[in-house]
């Protein structure tokens, strides 16, 4: 989707922001069911993934397998088969949820830096 | 800093540094193939830019979505507007030259 | 990807109204731990809520896009039914609602327990409506992302 600007981090901010994002939905639904019965907390791991990526660009390889969605059960309570455990999904909520804004911010750094370069780089 | 492509950049250079030589030839076929390409990139990221902002509308897609491809659409645009002014520029200076 | 932001904003507030009406039914059970006779006649019955999931709006749209593992899908209340148990005999021949052997039935209600029921309801109310934050705090920073200022 770069084409002509041609910047290597653009792809990588976007799978990052995609899969936060996709976490977010998981961590939401899980929250959402934590009285629900039978319920088991799903999870998506992307961390090894990313960094992988930013490897692999540099050397010019393939990334590795995407990241798949996995459940994550926590411990059992005995009542009605549930399986969230309330604070776990919230922390797990909150650190993704900065992960998404902090990347968010970079990306605005990163195309406000281009739209600089475009404008003066010109004179 | 300049992230104009840089094939397209040393083309352009080329013409600036020897005008008189730079003629219609060879260079330029590769030059002219070049532009063609970053102009239909940049037509493809606009359709993207159309694309996303009609998800956003009917709900599918997601936020950064939207704003990646509206943006990537807005730079890549500028960007082509920036060789045209420097194509021009350089075409200019050729003909200055040739009086 | 069609996990969207309006399809979120859903799911939470399903969660927030699942949790507004368990904690309504349980207030009720608080509020009437000793109620012995109700306009029905007998003991106030206790009741609880059966909630269930509830697969997302256009479940055939998301499976033909084969998202149906990671398309969020909410909760619901199936129905609120009567605990069947029976009511706790308290034995008081002075008490207006006594039986002739003396004995007053009394909600099978657990006081302390229906207080930490709420409690635990609150929390999970909380927990979504930090979700439905989350997601509007997220689509802000996202839309940040095409401003021009540095």
């Amino acid at each position: 989707m770069t084409g002509i600007l041609g910047d290597p981090l653009l792809p990588w901010l976007q799978s990052a922001l995609d899969l936060s994002y996709k976490r977010q939905g998981l961590l939401n639904t899980n929250l959402a069911n934590a009285d629900t019965p039978g319920y088991v907390p799903r999870d998506l791991e992307f961390n090894d993934y990313l960094t992988q990526m930013l490897q692999s660009q540099s050397e010019g390889m393939p990334s590795g397998p995407e990241p798949t969605v996995e459940d994550r059960p926590g411990p059992e309570t005995g009542f009605d088969g549930n399986r969230v455990n309330l604070d776990d999904e919230m922390m797990k909520m909150a650190a993704n949820k900065l992960l998404y804004e902090l990347v968010s911010q970079v990306s605005h750094r990163k195309m406000a830096l281009i739209r600089y370069a475009i404008d003066e780089g010109g004179r | 800093m300049n992230s104009i492509e840089p094939g397209l950049e040393a083309r352009i250079n080329e013409i600036l540094r020897d005008p008189e030589n730079a003629k219609t030839g060879t260079t330029t076929d590769d030059f002219s193939s070049d532009l063609q390409s970053a102009i239909d990139g940049v037509r493809n990221n606009l359709e993207g830019a159309d694309q996303a902002a009609t998800n956003a509308v009917i709900g599918t897609g997601s936020p950064h979505d939207v704003m990646l491809s509206l943006t990537q659409a807005e730079l890549s645009f500028r960007m082509i507007t920036q060789v045209r002014n420097r194509l021009l520029e350089a075409y200019r200076e050729i003909m200055r030259m040739q009086i | 990807m069609s996990l969207n932001v309006f399809r979120m904003i859903e799911l939470a507030g399903g969660a927030l109204n699942v949790q507004r009406t368990r904690l309504e039914v349980a207030s009720s059970n608080l509020a009437n731990a000793h109620t012995t006779r109700t306009a029905d006649g007998g003991p106030y019955q206790r009741r609880d809520v059966v909630i269930r999931p509830v697969p997302p709006a256009d479940e055939f749209g998301s499976m033909l896009s084969g998202e149906m593992e990671q398309a969020p899908h909410g909760v619901e209340v199936k129905e609120i039914v009567s605990d069947d148990a029976p009511p706790r005999m308290v034995y008081d021949p002075g008490h207006p609602d006594a039986n002739p052997d003396g004995y007053v039935a009394f909600p099978n209600i657990n006081s302390v327990e229906e207080m930490v029921n709420m409690i635990t309801i609150m929390r999970s109310y909380q927990a979504n409506l930090a979700a439905f934050s989350s997601i509007r705090d997220m689509a802000r920073a996202a839309m940040r992302i095409s401003s021009s200022s540095v």
